[in-house]
């Protein structure tokens, strides 16, 4: 975004021209200067993955990866995003082929009414990729990311710990 | 031994691959065409008169399209027929703050929310009554002067069981205390939203965040004055409830209204702050409870004194009335009670159900008395509460029907595995073990509303490509009773569970369910899925055997009655066509692998080859369950409170630390003993129990809803504290099943009684580490370090 | 129709150069901005309506803000754009300042962490329960000082306009271990460039919190080398994430040339419009001990509590010793 340093910002207030890339698809649309990343990926976009659980940064719900770290998209002005990379949780699976964590969270019981997990899961994609064997510390601390109320958070951090063996298996 | 395919194995949630995905739609993911976005004018007073609302200048503002005041709705409305006392937007005064004043739609929500501030209301602020002992002082001004009563009384239940006089009297020991209860709220964490469709005919079709939708299309029906016919309610996936979306809400009929009224839809969704002004949680409770204990009798009275703050309206509150007394009928017998309850009317957000309803504070109340007791008593406070639990078949006092109770072998085994004997009484100062029990029902056995029909039915179809439906109107609040449904029908049917789809929670395409509320839907939708699937199941068989040319299997009618249930209770009710809650379906058959085979005769022929021969004739095929709890209880005034037709039982072990400098308790591990019958989704149920822990950890330790003013001061999740992941213990689930008869396959309820006796169970583990007892929620370190320096300044 | 005009308008200057100018320009003009980095602590003020700037000037684009340099006399310039999260994980910074990642590490949640910015969080607002609210819920108390009402429901006796008018709390994480680091703020305005050292930048005052004029940048934070300096930080709360601090204390102990206790430091936050902080040199004092309970007076004394958020008053005082002299234990001095 460019801005004259003479002061001459008429459209400093006025709809601007925003593009980014959403889950490796480029996007060009115009957004108001005030607009979270959150309701542009939910009013603008339709992508309804990330969730609206407070809207002021404490549920930490909505959060998505902005070029490969997780942040709660609620919190970002949209238009201070321009050219970045943003995945959401509709981005995460390859094809059908759902990222381990995924995975886990289906098969350990870490999924009960949902509205947390994709933020656990693209917090916790961050996580394995930066660190694919975190300890218990890190996992929790990942995890504390999110609020969950269903869970007692046991299974989620079960998921975790399943997914951290399976990359050590993988890579001895 | 699990004697079965699927149920009785750990499955994962149905829709979790869509949950994981963000494929999953919640409420306000849904996009409805040409949709006006709907937003609420709150009251900034706990208590004031309405002169006057001007909405000119709201209404003027270029895309607004409707605005409503409380003259646009003439009924009030609640979930219980006995207290409809609420209205959709206030009338003539407001009774606590963020009470909904008036209501817009408009083009955009930015567009709602700037013609908010365009509406001016006239207000005439009044004293507000903001605490229950205020409320109980007379007044000429009480906020439901529709009640006739000379203060803000909602409800008062006393009732009296056997001689606790004489109970006293027989006791070896009798303590008597007074706790003290602040409000908790739900936390789910999806806020409250709902969008309204509606057709050229003016069909309505609202999809709500809703525990209760068969309830939530009663009220839109009535508040709106439009025949029950033209709405349809769906719920769509949910983000927890908990209790906190059991009701029909104002944002619900304000919703409805708007789109009749612009005859566009509308989309509505809350700010966590609105969540927390709409509240229905936990009623902050005074109460003084007394227990008269003899080691050789076990509790011989026990009598309680309640006052709870119901806030402004009524909700459940006539239940919760009920519950705090009537739900400590277990899980030891008390042959001497008697309690009073008072519901009162105050200035704050209206308190309702929430997770373990009514009996969770009570059951602080009781087990730190009886925990006091049975130290007094010399006794070992695990092996006397095994002792004392109900034994099978038994009657309470109150005549609650008592019938499987496998708690007494699980604690046994909880006290085992937790190394009990070696650490009660003989851990370092700071480090204490402690143990609570407690009980609940698995639904209520009488309706809401009183009606002959049954409390859930559910609908079941096979198509020519084999593709089984259950369709239920049980509302699927992330609980996994969809996939619990649809587990119990794969059983019968013998397919595999990705054969099942499951049609849910909508009031168009399902049968009336009540809701999912007071532990009712794997119990009672359960077994109406289960008597459906065994229908269908004879209707194959019975295909089969002619392709086989095998005589058809007669079945065996149900048990009766009386060699069910030796004791208590009275006859189900049982009609021509009744299947009866547990009928069995040993037909001569194995369902197994895409076959049916004839198990006398080896013969065999293929699944679908008997769908297509069943399905010959009616084109489809078609059945219906449906589950009647059986008649129960005594016949005086408020016998049907606290009525089920089966009660589960737990007890938690818990360990702790207590820093002596700080006062901060932090839970090292917890074990877990609960008698759910037969387990039919082990994981759901683990799943249910850690939630439980988180939950009832939460309110020992931190929740409490603030007021200042009225007004909910820490409104938010920054302020109001839920536990994080750090403080939540490893739990050690043992084993404590019992074969429930009238359960499907055995089961009983598991998303609410753990609850409960996690508090007390924490209380008593301080009382270990520290040697102080306390009587006030939260167990905040400020009141626990205050307890220890006043223990040891004595 | 015509939608209502946007909450604020957006820029985002791509040079210090620019931002400056620009600064000039809209202070001259009366300058109602904010500046925003992570903007983690002030979008949940705007979507309150607690502040309601016409204008949010972004710093993320500014290359001069971004950055760590190390320097061979194991002195560092952080820049005021270092995310907490990389701060709180950058492996070298932790062998030098390891108190003041443990810290960052601290700061509300890790989604959070990765965005909001070191000196966002020396800058972070003060916070009290009236104000940090919606509209409705700070009007139910007549509105504060801070939310520009006339009064304040702390202090019934505070006068708008008389030091400290306001007693919203100060609740930085990493400001009470930067104090005790020496920490020196690199400040740029359009009158030119200044360093100012930490322990001169906050006020008494919950509302106007420091120093910082209404067109200057914090550019960097210069920290010495922490040269033999060993800091404990720590902070109540009721559950270990999320939350800002109630209480949070840094005490640092340096030992003298000989390998005793030379000199013992102590920093507060959490508690009071501002961080306290105190030095005691050794030779003071007797022994360690009088050196602790020196630190322990000096700070209990200083420290005025309100009923303003999760603990009462009375027990955050009461856990400034206790904090203290836990932090001792964990460095190895004194009882």
């Amino acid at each position: 975004m460019n801005s004259g340093i003479d002061g001459a910002q008429p459209d400093a207030g006025a709809v601007r021209l925003l593009s980014l890339a959403v889950n490796g698809q480029r996007q060009q649309r115009a957004v108001a200067p005030d607009i979270t990343l959150l309701d542009f990926l939910r009013e603008q976009l339709g992508l309804t993955g990330s969730k609206r659980g407070c809207d002021l940064g404490e549920c930490g719900c909505c959060a998505v990866l902005v070029d490969g770290r997780p942040m709660l998209s609620c919190l970002l002005p949209a238009a201070d995003l321009e050219h970045s990379a943003i995945t959401t949780i509709e981005g995460i699976a390859a094809g059908t082929a759902l990222h381990p964590l995924q995975q886990a969270m289906i098969d350990e019981g870490a999924v009960q009414c949902g509205y947390c997990t994709p933020a656990m899961v693209i917090n916790g994609v961050h996580l394995f990729a930066s660190e694919p064997r975190p300890d218990a510390e890190a996992i929790r601390t990942c995890i504390s990311a999110t609020s969950c109320r269903c869970t007692g958070y046991n299974r989620i951090v079960q998921a975790f710990e399943r997914t951290a063996e399976r990359f050590a298996e993988e890579q001895p | 031994m699990n004697a079965y395919r699927i149920v009785g194995t750990p499955q994962p949630q149905i829709d979790a691959r869509d949950k994981v995905t963000g494929r999953a739609r919640y409420t306000d993911d849904i996009r409805l065409p040409n949709c006006l976005h709907a937003a609420i004018l709150r009251s900034p007073h706990a208590s004031a008169r309405i002169r006057a609302i001007d909405t000119a200048r709201a209404i003027a503002l270029p895309g607004v399209r409707a605005v409503l005041t409380g003259a646009d709705f003439e009924r009030t409305f609640g979930v219980l027929p006995i207290s409809k006392d609420e209205p959709a937007l206030a009338r003539e005064r407001v009774r606590y703050v963020g009470e909904p004043v008036a209501a817009v739609a408009a083009e955009t929500a930015a567009l709602a929310a700037a013609a908010l501030a365009l509406i001016a209301v006239d207000y005439l602020p009044t004293t507000p009554v903001l605490d229950v002992r205020q409320a109980l002082r007379p007044t000429d001004d009480p906020l439901h002067p529709e009640l006739s009563h000379d203060n803000n009384l909602h409800k008062q239940v006393e009732q009296c069981f056997g001689d606790p006089e004489a109970g006293f009297a027989q006791a070896s020991v009798v303590f008597e205390k007074r706790f003290s209860f602040p409000s908790v709220t739900h936390a789910f964490t999806e806020p409250h939203a709902v969008q309204v469709e509606i057709d050229g005919r003016g069909n309505l079709t609202v999809y709500s965040a809703t525990q209760v939708p068969h309830y939530v299309h009663l009220a839109l029906a009535q508040v709106l004055d439009i025949d029950e016919h033209r709405v349809r309610v769906i719920k769509p996936h949910l983000g927890g409830g908990f209790g906190g979306k059991s009701d029909p809400f104002p944002h619900e009929m304000i919703a409805a209204r708007l789109a009749l009224v612009t005859g566009r839809n509308v989309r509505l969704r809350f700010s966590r702050e609105d969540v927390f002004f709409s509240h229905h949680g936990r009623h902050p409770t005074q109460l003084t409870m007394k227990l008269g204990f003899h080691p050789g009798r076990g509790i011989t009275a026990l009598t309680g004194d309640f006052l709870i703050d119901g806030g402004a309206y009524g909700s459940f509150g006539v239940v919760t009335t009920y519950y705090n007394g009537v739900l400590l009928q277990g899980p030891y017998p008390v042959p001497n009670f008697a309690f009073r309850c008072r519901r009162m009317y105050t200035n704050k957000p209206m308190c309702g159900a929430m997770r373990g309803h009514g009996g969770v504070n009570p059951r602080f109340a009781s087990e730190v008395l009886m925990d006091m007791a049975l130290v007094q008593s010399g006794l070992d406070p695990c092996q006397a509460r095994i002792d004392l639990i109900h034994r099978e078949n038994t009657l309470t006092i109150n005549e609650f029907r008592i019938t499987s109770v496998g708690l007494k072998r699980g604690l046994e085994e909880a006290m085992r595995r937790s190394d009990w004997r070696d650490k009660y009484g003989k851990l370092p100062y700071g480090k204490g073990i402690g143990v609570a029990c407690g009980f609940f029902i698995s639904g209520s056995a009488l309706p809401i509303h009183r009606n002959r029909r049954p409390a859930s039915t559910v609908r079941l179809t096979l198509e020519f490509d084999g593709a089984v439906t259950v369709y239920s109107g049980a509302a699927d609040i992330g609980q996994g009773s969809d996939t619990v449904l649809a587990m119990m029908a794969a059983e019968v049917l013998g397919v595999d569970l990705g054969q099942v789809k499951v049609v849910a929670a909508d009031t168009r395409l399902t049968p009336v369910d009540l809701g999912s509320y007071s532990s009712r839907v794997t119990f009672m939708a359960g077994n109406a899925a289960r008597n459906a699937a065994i229908r269908m199941r004879r209707l194959l068989v019975a295909a089969a055997c002619r392709l086989l040319e095998l005589p058809a299997p007669e079945y065996r009618a149900p048990a009766p009655p009386e060699d069910r249930f030796r004791q208590g209770g009275r006859s189900p009710d049982f009609d021509a066509d009744f299947l009866g809650a547990n009928p069995d379906y040993d037909d001569g058959f194995e369902f197994a692998d895409g076959r049916i085979r004839h198990l006398g005769s080896g013969r065999e022929t293929g699944f679908l080859a008997a769908v297509h021969a069943a399905i010959e004739g009616p084109g489809v095929l078609q059945t219906v369950g449906n589950y009647r709890p059986p008649k129960l209880g005594g016949s005086f005034k408020g016998a049907g409170a606290g009525l089920s037709p089966a009660y589960s039982f737990t007890a938690f072990i818990v360990e702790v630390s207590v820093d002596p400098d700080t006062g901060f308790v932090k839970v090292d591990k917890a074990t877990c003993a609960h008698d759910c019958g037969f387990a039919l989704n082990p994981l759901a149920v683990r799943g249910q129990i850690e939630g439980c822990f988180h939950m009832g950890m939460g309110q020992a330790l931190m929740e409490e809803v603030l007021h200042d003013n009225g007004a909910v001061q820490n409104a938010g999740f920054l302020e109001y504290k839920i536990p994080s992941p750090f403080e939540q213990p490893e739990i050690d689930l043992v084993p404590s099943t019992s074969d429930e008869s009238e359960g499907p396959f055995g089961a009983k309820e598991a998303g609410e009684g753990p609850l409960a006796p996690v508090i007390p169970a924490i209380a008593n583990a301080i009382f270990d580490a520290v040697g102080v007892r306390l009587f006030e929620l939260p167990l905040r370190p400020d009141r626990v370090l205050a307890a220890m320096r006043k223990a040891t300044a004595r | 129709m015509n939608a209502p005009p946007a909450r604020f308008a957006f820029e985002r200057p791509a040079s210090l150069a620019e931002l400056v100018a620009r600064l000039a320009r809209l202070s001259a003009d009366g300058g109602d901005y904010a500046l925003a980095a992570g903007a983690t602590d002030l979008m949940p003020q705007i979507k309150r309506g607690v502040k309601t700037p016409a204008r949010l000037i972004s710093l993320n684009g500014v290359p001069e803000l971004a950055g760590v340099q190390a320097r061979a006399d194991g002195s560092h310039r952080l820049g005021a754009l270092t995310r907490l999260a990389d701060l709180a994980g950058d492996a070298r910074l932790r062998q030098h300042y390891p108190a003041l990642c443990a810290a960052a590490g601290r700061v509300a949640s890790p989604p959070i962490r990765q965005r909001a910015s070191l000196g966002g969080n020396l800058l972070v607002d003060n916070r009290c329960i009236h104000i940090n609210q919606s509209a409705l819920n700070r009007a139910v108390h007549g509105t504060c000082f801070k939310a520009g009402g006339e009064t304040c429901p702390l202090v019934k006796s505070a006068v708008r306009g008389r030091l400290p008018q306001c007693q919203a709390r100060f609740v930085s994480d990493t400001a009470p271990v930067l104090l005790l680091l020496d920490a020196v703020l690199q400040l740029v305005s359009p009158r030119g460039e200044r360093q100012l050292p930490l322990s001169q930048f906050y006020r008494d005052d919950g509302m106007q919190r420091h120093v910082l004029a209404s067109d200057e940048v914090l550019v960097a934070i210069e920290l010495p080398a922490a040269d033999g300096l060993r800091i404990d930080y720590d902070k109540l709360t009721i559950r270990r994430a999320l939350d800002f601090p109630s209480l949070g204390v840094a005490l640092g102990v340096r030992a003298d040339s000989g390998g005793t206790l030379g000199e013992l430091s102590l920093a507060l936050t959490g508690i009071g419009t501002h961080p306290g902080c105190w030095r005691f040199a050794a030779a003071a004092y007797d022994n360690a001990n009088a050196m602790l309970d020196a630190a322990c007076a000096a700070a209990r004394e200083s420290a005025t509590t309100y009923q303003q958020d999760f603990f009462p008053r009375d027990y955050r005082k009461r856990m400034i010793d206790v904090f203290i002299r836990k932090a001792a234990q964990r460095l190895g001095v004194a009882r």
